[in-house]
């Protein structure tokens, strides 16, 4: 079958997917061309033709059924972890990982740092008690510690809301909340 | 369109569920009329493959990532029915009949499903209107130029999205389109206004 290379052409310029230039010059080429015109003539008549002898065809209430059933059973927010995009568990289970790190760290240096050993004479010649004295951080800077821990909190929850996709294990947010707990009970 | 789509789809992932109900009555019409084209117009078969799409959908619609909701369900509707297909007969492709390198020749798709040359013969439509004319031509096509031809008019999808769902270029989609168009035209030149 021998056909005009412009019937091509043609073909995208009735789905729309021509640039301005390209639809010029096929414009220019119908003015010349008595059997791309034709084509195109015939090409709308099939498709108005078509379109007109298309048939209603309602959607049993049965079907319907079914798939509202299943839009419920297969509903993301039913299920933990189904539908996970490929890398966003490992990147949650860094996080944690992260931050079990930073709280074993702080837990660390506040517990197992060597203190110097406290004289009569220190305490008598300082007028502020030293930092030696007690590694426990003064309530300021854990109200400080916790916020940022909130905020950190906050942040995955934006972000759970916003990619509808990041959810975090039970079990990891067993362990995060443990860990804050422990903090919170040896402050 | 898109944008009603994705508001649906919006709203089904904040937990209501049934937008995906208005999604697919939304869809219905194209998704139906692409089924029963490919299907033979076998109304039992295709409602079924219309429930099998949504499920389908629901259950990877976390792998949706565009803005084409209607294309990417054309393409799970495609590869249902080639799937279908391959569960009657192994060996079936979307292509015309062909021979591998064997010399075995391959079945198509259609000759899997129900025949529609049995159903729209050409003596019976006659007093038929002229759409009827051309659905029954239309049904006379080869599967891969009936499929594009279906995508094209039922669901209106651009010869790029035609391309991607058939993994095919896009100029063998235009291709196919323009031998459909050459077959119909033969089919209904005694009985239509196409010369």
């Amino acid at each position: 079958m021998k056909t005009c290379p412009w019937e091509k052409k043609i073909l995208l310029s009735d789905s729309g997917e021509l640039n301005e230039k390209e639809q010029d010059a096929l414009e220019r080429h119908l003015t010349q061309c008595a059997s791309c015109r034709a084509f195109q003539e015939e090409y709308r008549e099939l498709a108005l033709g078509y379109a007109e002898a298309q048939a209603e065809h309602p959607m049993p209430k049965t079907v319907k059924r079914h798939i509202l059933a299943a839009a419920q059973n297969t509903h993301p927010r039913r299920g933990v972890l189904i539908h996970l995009p490929a890398g966003t568990h490992q990147a949650l289970t860094a996080l944690a990982a992260l931050l079990l790190l930073s709280l074993a760290g702080l837990y660390a240096y506040r517990h197992l740092a060597p203190r110097a050993p406290v004289t009569l004479a220190d305490q008598t010649t300082t007028t502020e008690p030293a930092e030696t004295l007690d590694p426990i951080l003064p309530d300021d800077a854990w109200d400080e510690e916790w916020m940022e821990l909130e905020l950190s909190f906050a942040l995955i929850d934006q972000e759970w809301q916003e990619t509808d996709t990041a959810w975090l294990l039970d079990e990891e947010t067993e362990i995060i909340a443990n860990s804050l707990m422990e903090m919170e009970t040896s402050s | 369109m898109n944008d009603e789509a994705e508001e649906c789809l919006q709203r089904y992932r904040a937990g209501q569920t049934e937008a995906i109900g208005e999604l697919a009555e939304k869809y219905r019409r194209p998704l139906f009329a692409y089924i029963l084209s490919m299907t033979g117009h076998a109304h039992s078969e295709a409602e079924d493959i219309f429930q099998e799409v949504w499920y389908k959908a629901l259950r990877n619609l976390h792998k949706y990532r565009s803005d084409k909701f209607l294309s990417w369900l054309f393409k799970i509707t495609h590869n249902l029915i080639i799937d279908r297909a391959r569960k009657r007969k192994p060996d079936v492709s979307l292509q015309e009949k062909r021979h591998d390198a064997d010399g075995n020749s391959r079945t198509e798709l259609l000759d899997t499903m129900e025949d529609p040359r049995q159903s729209a013969p050409g003596e019976q439509v006659d007093q038929a209107e002229l759409g009827e004319r051309i659905k029954a031509a239309v049904l006379r096509l080869p599967a891969e130029q009936r499929d594009v031809f279906s995508m094209r008019m039922d669901a209106g999808l651009s010869f790029k999205e035609i391309a991607r769902i058939q993994k095919t270029s896009i100029n063998t989609a235009l291709a196919r389109m323009q031998y459909a168009v050459a077959k119909l035209r033969e089919a209904l030149q005694d009985d239509y206004a196409i010369r």
